[in-house]
Formats: structure tokens, C-alpha cells, sequence
């Protein structure tokens, strides 16, 4: 067990309860705790998705956390449905509320009691204390809990499948539909934030960001024949497609996030199963192309040495990715729970990986130190230990609040692998071309 | 699974009554578990035969998470399966967080997936604080037993204890089962519980008299079921027990005002 924390490799859990509620239609997010924590997080998602982001907070101060914050909790989803009229509201925890044992759902019965009859949107719990989790497993567990709540079985659907996101993009989560509706398939997926934490430009202020999916439609995943469920990293007790398999007996489809020929294989050839189709023609296209990139960039990627870091389900995708490129994982990292790697433990690909979990940012800032590496993968909060050893570092994940764009990243399936491949090889190229004496036109 | 809280004063006799009872459930044929939710872990004492238990939260601070179930429960009499959440030193951290913590971890690993029959909740004292309501929360504890003795400021913990219930019971939809009066010789002791009772909403289910039997058997580190089997005491445990496995009555309370709780002493009690 480690001495001290000093610089986590990942985030608050309700941080990833937000991102979850943010994929809900016309939802606002409450935090159920001291304001700092909602500030904390908007912060965050403000600098990555750059879009306004509205978390309440149920606001403790020292009196409530000795009385207990039933009233605190009570007045703020009232003040919520006053200022919002939002349909769903979605309640997470903090370590505060957690510590002193408030009972939510106890609370929010009290809250139902109270309201009687008088017209009151869903509400969805989840108990996210960040002690006991990073804000990777907060968004799943939370994630598992609103499907928990609220998916009912009445008529199963022909042809229609839940795809239980993971961490990505909102560009990741539009290609991802895509690719499901060129299977013929009709898909809930859950949670979807590609509007919401990416929309346009408006003419008027809108309180809640249109977008997301409608509670009645994820209430309707009971119905559907599968789930592909991206929690691959995750315990089975957060996984959603689990839960519903435990109650309605729906297969679920443990899927890593598809980068990288052999991942995007086996989240086609799922698709290809669910839907009786062969996969579609222009995938087939990409992932010729991506393979003929592997083979045009080989020479510039042969025995490189990357550090990746950070989402544990990233972190074990992109480690299969770059092994099958040619490039040497040196250290996979990530704050993630102990055994969240377990999956790269036992592949002989990684037999000589440096394999960190629960770790901190220092850590792989000292494995960079006194190790060698050509190029590291992972967040903007990586900058710092790319600066000091004046190697590339290839933004991805959350957060990246030093660029532009993290919304539209796209690095998942053959196109958006092709996508991050390229972005590697030319930033391992450019860092060659720069390190030379002579200016050398062509690399 | 009848999952079950014992609840009352501190120093009323809470885990010697849970652990005689609990034996007496054993020599029915009982599978029981019980997990001990006081810092100072001596819930399960007499059960293994001493402090014998490392707890929850300490093979958790000493191993990390990877804590496998084996680890925190051991067989004591009766192939009893017990347990100790533990907590921190006096004085210092959170003990109602280390009881959540526990009963937590306890689901995650699938303890109550066990075959069992019952599962006890050894609390201590009154319910001070979120944590140490954990135990009565939804899905936990359904049925509670107050151990109460004559004396005023038992009556009154238990009596308190009952309006935490009332709260839960609401929500949660945890009952009471009960008073066990764990006699402390005061006059008209039986009776006097027995009307607490009826004007709780609830019954007396045992009168355990007292006996010197019992902490006979406790310096022994033993329960008098196990210490001294044939002895009269023993019986009365194994009755308590019968009563438990077949007592139906399952009530909100109706907690009383302090003006006809003192009443209630002086019409029955000492002052009569």
C-alpha cells in the first residue's frame, strides 16, 4: 500500500456520475454535498467539452453535516424543478454526505412524501463517495444504477440492442450510432452525451443543453434483444449490462473500447452477430485502409517505447493498439483500481510491461525519469512529465483542457483508430524531424 | 433469511444476549451469522471463544482491498459464522463510516448469500449518527430486538431507539419484533417492561432474569449454552431463542412522550 497520494491519475467519482446524467434528456445533476464539489466538476468538464454545464449542489455547510442533509437535499431538487422544470433529475453523492451516512434513497422517499401529488420528474440516486472509486468508476457505477432504476421489461423489441457507452468522445458516441445503424439495428445507447456536451452555437440561452436520451427510452432497454456493454475494465457489480442480464435475462456483450484492428474486430463482428449482417462494405474498406497504413508507417514505429496512462479501459485498448503497431507499451499506467489491468497482465504482449494501477501522476512521472520513452499517450494532465522529458504527448482521454477539440476526437473503430494512428506516427516523425542537424524535407 | 438488529442502552447486555440467543438458535440447527458493528469488537466474544477476530476494517487497513471472505468471518460455536466490522481507535477517524464501510464490503464479497437463516446485527449503544443506521437501512435489517432492562434510563435508550425505528420504518420498512428484558432485579421489573410494550405498540418476547451464571460463563469466554448446557439459565436462552425463530409479530412503534414514559415508572416502578 502506497504512503500518500499526491497527484491522482484520475478524478472525483461524481464527476462521473455527471457525465452521465449529462446523457439523459432535459436531466440536471445534483451533487449532494458541499458546493466546492459541484464547482470542481464543472470546471473540468467546462475546460474539456468547453460548453456550459449546470451541476446543483445541495450545498452542506457545518450545520448540515451535523444534522444530516435530508432538508439541504429536500430544498435543492425543489429549487432544481423550479429554476429547470427538468424531467429527470439525477442525484450523486459525495464523500461528505457519504461520510456522515445519509441514506438517499431514504431521503428521497421522504422528498416523494412530501410532494404528494404534485407534478415531479424522475428521480435517479447513485452513491458516489471518492474515496471509494475514480471518476472512471463512478460513471459506470452510476451508469449501472440509472439502468438499475429504470429499465422495465414489458415487449421485447425485434432487432433493437442497448449499447452501454463508456468514457468517449461525443464524436466517438455519434460515429458509434452510426456504426450500429449501418447494421440495420435499432439502438439505445445509453448514456448519450454527443449533443449536450457538443452542441452549436444559440441564439438564446438554454437552461438544460438540448440532447441526450429520453428517460422512456432507457426505460425501454429492458426490452432490447442485447447489450454491448464498453464497462470491459469494470468489476461485474457496475456493470449494467450484467444487471440486466441478472434481471431479465438479456446477453450482454463485455466489449473493451474497439481501437485498434483486433478490438474493432470484435465489436464488428458483435454487431454482425446481433444483426444476422455481414459487416458493411465500407468498413471493410476502412479497416483495409487502416491496415495499409500500418504497413506504410512500420519503419517510423518499429520498436518505439510508449507510456500510456490514465481511463483503464483507454489504457488497456490503446496498449493492444500500439503492441499491434510495433510499438513497445514500456509502462501502462492508471488510477484505476487494483487488478483493472488484470486483462493486459496475461496477455504475453505485455509480458515485460510495467503495469501501474491505483497510481498517481508522480509515479509515471518517475517511471518516465529513469526509464526511457519515445512518446507518451494519455491526458493533458501528462504535459507536465512530456515537457520535463521533452517527449510528444499524444492528448486523449479526459481531461484535455490544453487544446481545442476534445469533443470531436474520434479514435474509436477502423476509421477513428486510423485517426490516433496518425496522429502518433507523425508526432513520433516530427520529433525525429526536429532532433536532426539538417533540415530533411522528406521523412 | 431473517435479517435482524439488536439495539438498546450501551452496557444493557446487548452482545451477551445476542450471543446466548444466537447459541440457542445454533443448537436449534440454525445457520447464523452475526456481525458485530462496535469499534470495540467484542460482539462475537463468547461465540469464538475470546477476541479471536481480526475485524473488517483492520484486514482491510492492514491487506487493501483485496479482502476475500475467508479472511474477515470465522466458525465459531455452532458452525456460527462470525464476524467483526471493527473500527478505529477511540478517539480518532469515523467509526459510523466503518460500520458503512463494512456492511459494504460484507454485500460486495456475498456474505449474505451464504445458506443462512439469520443474519445479527450486534449495534452499539443508541443509534448516534448515519453510520451506525446502516444496519436498519433498506434491504438490511428488517426486524429489531431492543434488549431493555427496569431501569429508567434503559427505558428511556429503548425508547428512543423506537423513534429511530418509526423514522426507518417509513422508508426502509424495518420493524419491531420486540423487547428482551435482560433483568436488572427492579421491582416489578416484568411488568413494567411488559406495559412499556403494549404502550409501544409491541410485545416483552423474553424475560431473561438475571443470574450470575452468565458472567460465570463469560469470564470463561464461552455462552451459557456452550459453558453449562443443563443449567437453568441456559434454558431460558434457548426459549428467547424459540420465541425469535417463531414470533411473527412484526410492528412501527408508537414511541412515547417523556410525561407518560415517567409515568410509567411511577406507576409500576420504584416510586410506586
Amino acid at each position: 500500500m502506497k504512503d500518500v497520494t499526491k497527484n491522482a491519475c484520475h478524478l472525483c467519482a461524481p464527476l462521473g456520475a455527471s457525465l452521465v446524467y449529462k446523457g439523459i434528456q432535459n436531466c440536471v445533476s445534483v451533487l449532494h454535498g458541499s458546493q466546492g464539489c459541484a464547482t470542481y466538476i464543472r470546471r473540468y468538464l467546462i475546460g474539456h467539452f468547453r460548453e456550459p454545464i449546470d451541476i446543483a449542489s445541495s450545498s452542506f455547510t457545518e450545520h448540515t453535516a451535523v444534522f444530516g442533509g435530508q432538508e439541504n437535499m429536500i430544498q435543492s431538487i425543489i429549487n432544481v424543478i423550479n429554476t429547470y422544470s427538468p424531467d429527470v433529475i439525477g442525484v450523486a453523492t459525495t464523500c461528505l454526505s457519504e461520510t456522515i451516512g445519509d441514506d438517499i434513497s431514504m431521503i428521497l422517499k421522504e422528498f416523494h412524501k412530501r410532494r404528494g401529488e404534485s407534478k415531479t420528474p424522475v428521480i435517479l440516486y447513485t452513491s458516489t463517495p471518492s474515496y471509494r472509486g475514480t471518476h472512471v468508476t463512478g460513471f459506470f457505477k452510476t451508469l449501472h444504477d440509472v439502468i438499475n432504476q429504470t429499465a422495465i421489461q414489458t415487449e421485447p423489441v425485434d432487432r433493437m440492442i442497448n449499447i452501454f457507452s463508456g468514457l468517449f468522445s461525443p464524436a466517438e458516441i455519434r460515429s458509434l450510432k452510426e456504426i450500429a445503424a449501418s447494421f440495420s439495428l435499432k439502438t439505445i445507447l445509453f448514456p448519450d452525451y454527443s449533443d449536450t456536451l457538443d452542441g452549436g452555437n444559440w441564439n438564446q440561452y438554454h437552461p438544460i443543453p438540448p440532447g441526450g436520451t429520453p428517460i422512456q427510452i432507457i426505460n425501454n432497454c429492458g426490452n432490447a434483444q442485447a447489450s454491448i456493454d464498453f464497462s470491459f475494465c469494470q468489476k461485474d457489480e457496475i456493470s449494467a449490462g450484467q444487471s440486466l442480464f441478472g434481471k431479465f435475462g438479456i446477453p450482454s456483450y463485455r466489449t473493451a473500447y474497439p481501437i485498434g484492428i483486433e478490438l474493432c474486430d470484435t465489436f464488428y463482428d458483435t454487431l454482425a452477430t446481433l444483426s444476422g449482417m455481414e459487416i458493411p462494405k465500407q468498413f471493410m474498406r476502412e479497416r483495409e485502409r487502416l491496415i495499409d497504413g500500418y504497413v506504410d508507417a512500420h519503419k517510423y514505429l518499429y520498436g518505439k517505447r510508449a507510456v500510456v496512462f490514465g481511463d483503464e479501459n483507454l489504457v488497456f485498448s490503446v496498449s493492444i493498439f500500439l503492441a499491434e503497431i510495433g510499438i513497445d507499451v514500456v509502462c501502462a499506467a492508471t488510477g484505476g483500481p487494483k487488478d483493472s489491468l488484470i486483462g493486459l497482465k496475461t496477455k504475453e504482449a505485455f509480458a515485460r510491461t510495467d503495469i501501474l494501477e491505483d497510481c498517481d501522476y508522480e509515479d509515471v512521472e518517475e517511471w518516465v525519469i529513469h526509464n526511457r520513452a519515445d512518446i507518451l499517450v494519455g491526458s493533458s494532465r501528462g504535459n507536465k512529465i512530456a515537457r520535463n522529458a521533452e517527449i510528444p504527448l499524444i492528448r486523449c482521454g479526459f481531461p484535455i483542457h490544453d487544446r481545442v477539440g476534445a469533443a470531436r476526437q474520434n479514435f474509436i473503430g477502423y476509421k477513428g483508430t486510423h485517426n490516433l494512428f496518425d496522429q502518433i506516427t507523425n508526432a513520433l516523425i516530427e520529433q525525429r524531424q526536429n532532433s536532426m542537424s539538417i533540415n530533411y524535407g522528406t521523412m | 433469511m431473517r435479517k435482524i438488529a439488536i439495539y438498546g442502552k450501551g452496557g444493557i447486555g446487548k452482545s451477551t444476549t445476542t450471543q446466548n440467543t444466537v447459541a440457542g438458535l445454533a443448537a436449534m440447527g440454525k445457520k447464523v451469522m452475526v456481525v458485530g458493528c462496535d469499534p470495540k469488537a467484542d460482539s462475537t466474544r463468547l461465540l469464538l471463544g475470546g477476541l479471536a477476530q481480526k475485524t473488517v476494517l483492520d484486514t482491510l487497513r492492514e491487506e487493501g482491498e483485496d479482502v476475500e471472505l475467508d479472511d474477515i468471518i470465522k466458525d465459531g460455536y455452532g458452525a456460527t459464522r462470525c464476524v467483526e466490522s471493527g473500527g478505529p481507535e477511540p478517539g480518532v477517524g469515523c467509526a459510523g463510516r466503518g460500520i458503512i464501510t463494512s456492511i459494504n464490503l460484507l454485500e460486495q464479497l456475498g456474505a449474505y448469500e451464504q445458506e443462512l437463516d439469520y443474519a445479527f446485527y450486534d449495534v452499539l449503544g443508541d443509534v448516534v449518527c448515519g453510520g451506525f443506521a446502516m444496519p436498519i437501512r433498506e434491504g438490511k435489517a428488517e426486524e429489531i430486538y431492543i434488549v431493555v432492562s427496569g431501569e429508567m434510563m434503559a427505558m428511556y435508550a429503548a425508547n428512543n431507539i423506537c423513534k429511530g425505528i418509526v423514522k426507518y420504518a417509513d422508508a426502509g420498512g424495518v420493524r419491531l419484533g420486540g423487547l428482551i428484558c435482560n433483568s436488572r432485579k427492579v421491582d416489578n421489573e416484568s411488568e413494567m417492561i411488559e406495559q412499556l410494550a403494549k404502550s409501544l405498540g409491541t410485545q416483552m418476547i423474553h424475560f431473561v432474569p438475571r443470574d450470575n451464571m452468565v458472567q460465570k460463563a463469560e469470564i470463561h469466554r464461552q455462552t451459557v449454552i456452550e459453558f453449562d448446557s443443563d443449567h437453568v439459565q441456559a434454558d431460558e436462552y434457548r426459549q428467547l431463542a424459540a420465541k425469535i425463530d417463531s414470533n411473527e409479530m412484526r410492528v412501527i412503534p408508537t414511541p412515547l412522550s417523556i410525561e407518560e414514559l415517567e409515568k410509567l415508572l411511577i406507576d409500576f416502578g420504584i416510586a410506586n
